[in-house]
């Protein structure tokens, strides 16, 4: 499909037309901290940002959803569908998040679909930013998840200078810029995108060979290294494990959840949510009768780094995109890779 | 309808806050009188009668021999027994003074000392067995509600333990520690308040108390990183669940 | 599209007592049309719900004429306590089945031998009905039951009928034998029994159903007397929410317990399941 240019200084041409017609959300800070929230004119829009704290899983997967309600009247039950339907954008994703959500979107998918997880993703229109100024935390390269995009975009931009590059990646996309006056991109706009992608993939320092991933979570479960980070001085500078559930938290392919239900004081009235969990947490393993599966610390990191480095659902591929925020916000500065890479030079 | 449940609600060494949160359950306060049989509560009604409770909420911890025996009488009365917010778990503030000697802290509160006959600030579980602990100094109205109605149920209420650390990356929340490299207590202190404090770009205190499994000494590592001295780190776990054996060393035991 | 997180309703036909605090709950979709649909695999679980409480996985162990499921359930959590209170007549939320079950096409003409500790033995019932339904087409059969007491056995009625099965020996086994000893039990662990075992490891199949800890003794047993990893299939309990392989808690090495179990191959999982 063609592709267009847009100056930065007439974004907000762009963004006022899907304002009319769709709740846009994007970043509204810049720098690290930054959170994707509603934008309501082109002053929150803040698309300079290297990355959000909570990644934009939460569009998709809220940490608390209503499953259904219900109401008990004499030993019968009645069920109550919630419906979604709002239309909504995704203003600014970078690359890493994006590939995170065709992750997600694999998973509930498959023989027993997620109704709520796939209603809401029908809805959404994915507006991409490749990203020219990745993280000191980033190895979205070496996950094949960035800087990048080269797929799951409705609509891609890259920041070329002066001008965004504007890409379609889908009909949805094409329909949303449809009866803007848009200049098409020459060649040489298409070469400057050749350039900064060269220039931020130079900009990532943090490499790691995503080929032995898979093999190191199955290889090295009795590692002494799982009692360094669980217990013991921790492991490549980092401090021991606090369990606090932060790094699967903020992680943008962590599905996780818990379901209960709640009621309210006459008993009759009720709901079945789901929250979103964390395998860093006691409970987590927690059966009848005070049994538990994962009762040790170290138990449970190991779980979680072997489920990004490959176990999740099923896979034999690793379902980290390398956003770094997981690194960003442990307490301990335990860094993923550099476990990964410890338990490699230790075999 | 079944007979309503009997509820008794009791004060011992502690400041009256947890009874008060119950007050300010105003949008569910009604109800709860039409749920359950209120039959002991000094703070609210005239006439109490602490017989056969089919729930008993204890506030406060054991810091006199006479809280000992009104402890065990109370846990002969009830079938089940609640330690009702930080106090009755482990002592919590109360309990900052079983750092000093027992004699040197009545002589700095009271003008004649010889009258006073106190005990080390414990949390009741030292003396009785105890059915179900509401964390937090005072507990969040919240997880009354959960428990008063899972007593309805009759079922465990889902009373989870998990870190302030979830609650506020629910609430999207940069982390204090990493970001702003401020001591926060978080990644070891039970959720349940919703991370009000971070959430307001406070550090978290603790007053909820150890979450399950904490990992205490690795934090206190971490604040000696952030350059925290050793007496910080000690008053921070001490303040309020210095008793607790998940942060007894870190308090300085 | 189908909602999986909906509950249909069942309805509690009858409540047969098997032990002081275990029930077999006989259930019935209240939508016919989801009954006359139902089929199911010895093996596989339900979703159980009572609404308010909660949700909770519960084997099958066995399917009457009119599709209506047996449920054996042991009291031991708030979903578990609440479906106690319910009477013959109350209805609760009902979803599945789930699950892969065990591998009966793939054992045909091989002896079998079941190990089932405790309620481990429900989710086996279905395979020894099904071998007593088919004798002709199963090897020699081989039960061996262990319990902590004799009191604590669940499917106690069948133990004369099982006695009875052609080319079949059956074992009961109990930690402790304090009261009266009706089965004549054995005293100690199920693997006491396997030096007295008729099946030899050659032609046979082992399917194991109990404790994990149970599970795992009575494996590398198996294991020291011969029999290949790959002929040794086992039930797993984990930590359920959805049941349909999302919420993630089941997970265990590569697999998740919901969907691609519970019941495995132990040559696929034997990493995982030892104490780590």
């Amino acid at each position: 499909m063609a592709s267009y240019i847009i100056d930065k200084k007439d974004l907000k041409i762009l963004l006022d037309k899907f304002l009319k017609e769709f709740k846009v959300y994007g970043p509204i800070k810049p720098g690290l901290d930054s959170s994707v929230d509603e934008i309501k004119s082109i002053d929150d829009l803040h698309l300079e940002y290297k990355s959000t704290i909570i990644s934009p899983k939460k569009f998709f997967l809220p940490p608390k959803d209503t499953l259904f309600e219900f109401k008990i009247q004499k030993g019968n039950y009645e069920i109550k569908e919630i419906v979604n339907d709002e239309k909504f954008i995704l203003f600014g994703l970078h690359p890493c998040d994006v590939n995170a959500i065709l992750k997600l979107d694999e998973f509930f998918s498959g023989k027993f679909k997620d109704k709520y997880y796939q209603n809401r993703r029908k809805n959404s229109i994915i507006i991409a930013l490749n990203c020219t100024q990745p993280g000191e935390n980033s190895f979205c390269k070496s996950m094949n998840a960035g800087p990048f995009l080269y797929k799951g975009y409705d609509i891609l931009l890259t920041d070329i200078d002066t001008k965004y590059l504007i890409e379609i990646g889908s009909d949805k996309g094409k329909k949303i810029i449809q009866g803007l006056k848009l200049n098409i991109a020459s060649k040489n706009d298409l070469l400057k995108k050749e350039k900064k992608c060269k220039l931020a993939n130079k900009k990532i320092k943090k490499i790691l060979d995503p080929n032995w991933l898979p093999k190191l979570a199955e290889e090295n479960l009795d590692h002494e290294i799982w009692i360094d980070l669980g217990e013991r001085g921790g492991v490549a500078g980092s401090f021991p494990c606090l369990s606090c559930g932060s790094c699967s938290l903020v992680c943008p392919t962590c599905y996780c959840y818990d379901i209960y239900d709640t009621v309210d004081l006459s008993l009759k009235n009720g709901s079945r949510v789901r929250e979103l969990d964390s395998c860093q947490l006691l409970e987590y393993g927690q059966v009848a009768l005070g049994g538990n599966f994962r009762k040790d610390r170290k138990d449970r990191i190991r779980h979680w780094m072997f489920c990004k480095f490959g176990a999740a659902a099923g896979s034999k591929n690793s379902s980290c995109v390398g956003c770094g925020r997981c690194i960003r916000v442990c307490p301990s500065k335990i860094d993923i890779t550099k476990v990964a890479k410890s338990l490699w030079r230790k075999k | 309808m079944a007979k309503k449940p009997k509820i008794g609600v009791f004060k011992l060494t502690g400041c009256a806050g947890c009874q008060m949160e119950i007050f300010r359950m105003e949008d569910e306060f009604l109800d709860l009188i039409k749920l359950f049989d209120i039959s002991y509560w000094k703070m609210a009604k005239r006439d109490n009668d602490d017989k056969d409770l089919d729930i008993a909420l204890i506030e406060g911890g054991i810091s006199t021999p006479w809280e000992i025996e009104e402890i065990k009488c109370i846990r002969k009365n009830t079938k089940f027994l609640v330690a009702f917010g930080d106090c009755a778990i482990g002592g919590c503030i109360p309990s900052i003074r079983n750092w000093i000697p027992q004699m040197e802290s009545e002589e700095i509160v009271y003008p004649d000392p010889s009258k006073i006959c106190s005990t080390k600030v414990h949390g009741i579980g030292e003396y009785v067995k105890v059915d179900a602990e509401l964390k937090g100094c005072p507990p969040h109205r919240k997880t009354i509600l959960e428990l008063l109605k899972s007593a309805l149920l009759k079922i465990r209420p889902r009373l989870r333990q998990h870190p302030v650390c979830v609650e506020c990356k629910f609430q999207g929340n940069a982390c204090l520690i990493t970001s702003n490299k401020l001591p926060c207590m978080g990644p070891v202190i039970s959720g349940g308040c919703g991370a009000i404090c971070p959430t307001l770009g406070r550090i978290c205190e603790g007053c909820f108390g150890p979450m399950s499994n904490p990992n205490a000494s690795a934090l206190a590592n971490i604040f000696r990183d952030i350059g925290l001295n050793d007496e910080d780190i000690k008053r921070k776990f001490r303040k309020y669940s210095g008793m607790s054996p998940e942060f007894r060393l870190e308090a300085g035991h | 599209m189908m909602n999986e997180y909906y509950p249909n309703f069942a309805i509690i036909k009858e409540i047969k007592k098997e032990t002081i605090n275990t029930n077999t709950f006989v259930l019935k979709f209240t939508d016919q049309k989801i009954a006359d649909k139902f089929s199911w695999k010895p093996g596989q679980f339900m979703m159980l719900s009572v609404l308010g409480v909660g949700e909770s996985a519960i084997s099958i162990s066995s399917v009457e004429n009119d599709n209506s499921i047996n449920a054996t359930i042991r009291n031991v959590g708030n979903v578990t306590n609440s479906i106690f209170s319910l009477k013959k007549g109350d209805s609760l939320g009902m979803r599945g089945p789930y699950g892969t079950g065990w591998p009966l096409e793939k054992i045909i003409g091989k002896d079998i031998l079941i190990v089932a500790g405790g309620m481990g033995l429900a989710p086996l019932y279905g395979v020894i009905n099904h071998v007593i339904r088919n004798r002709t087409e199963y090897g020699h059969l081989e039960i061996i039951y262990g319990a902590r007491t004799p009191e604590n056995m669940v499917f106690k009625d069948e133990f004369s009928k099982w006695k009875r099965i052609k080319n079949s020996t059956f074992f009961l086994t109990a930690d402790e034998i304090t009261r009266e000893n009706p089965f004549e039990c054995r005293t100690g662990l199920v693997t006491s029994c396997f030096p007295m075992m008729k099946t030899h490891h050659r032609n046979a199949i082992a399917l194991l159903c109990g404790p994990e800890i149970m599970m795992r003794f009575a494996a590398k047993c198996l294991e020291t007397i011969g029999f290949a990893d790959k002929k040794i299939y086992l039930s797993l309990e984990r930590r359920m929410k959805c049941g349909i392989g999302k919420c993630g808690h089941c997970q265990i090495g590569l697999k998740y317990v919901c969907k691609d179990g519970p019941v495995f191959n132990y040559d696929d999982i034997k990493p995982f399941i030892r104490p780590l």
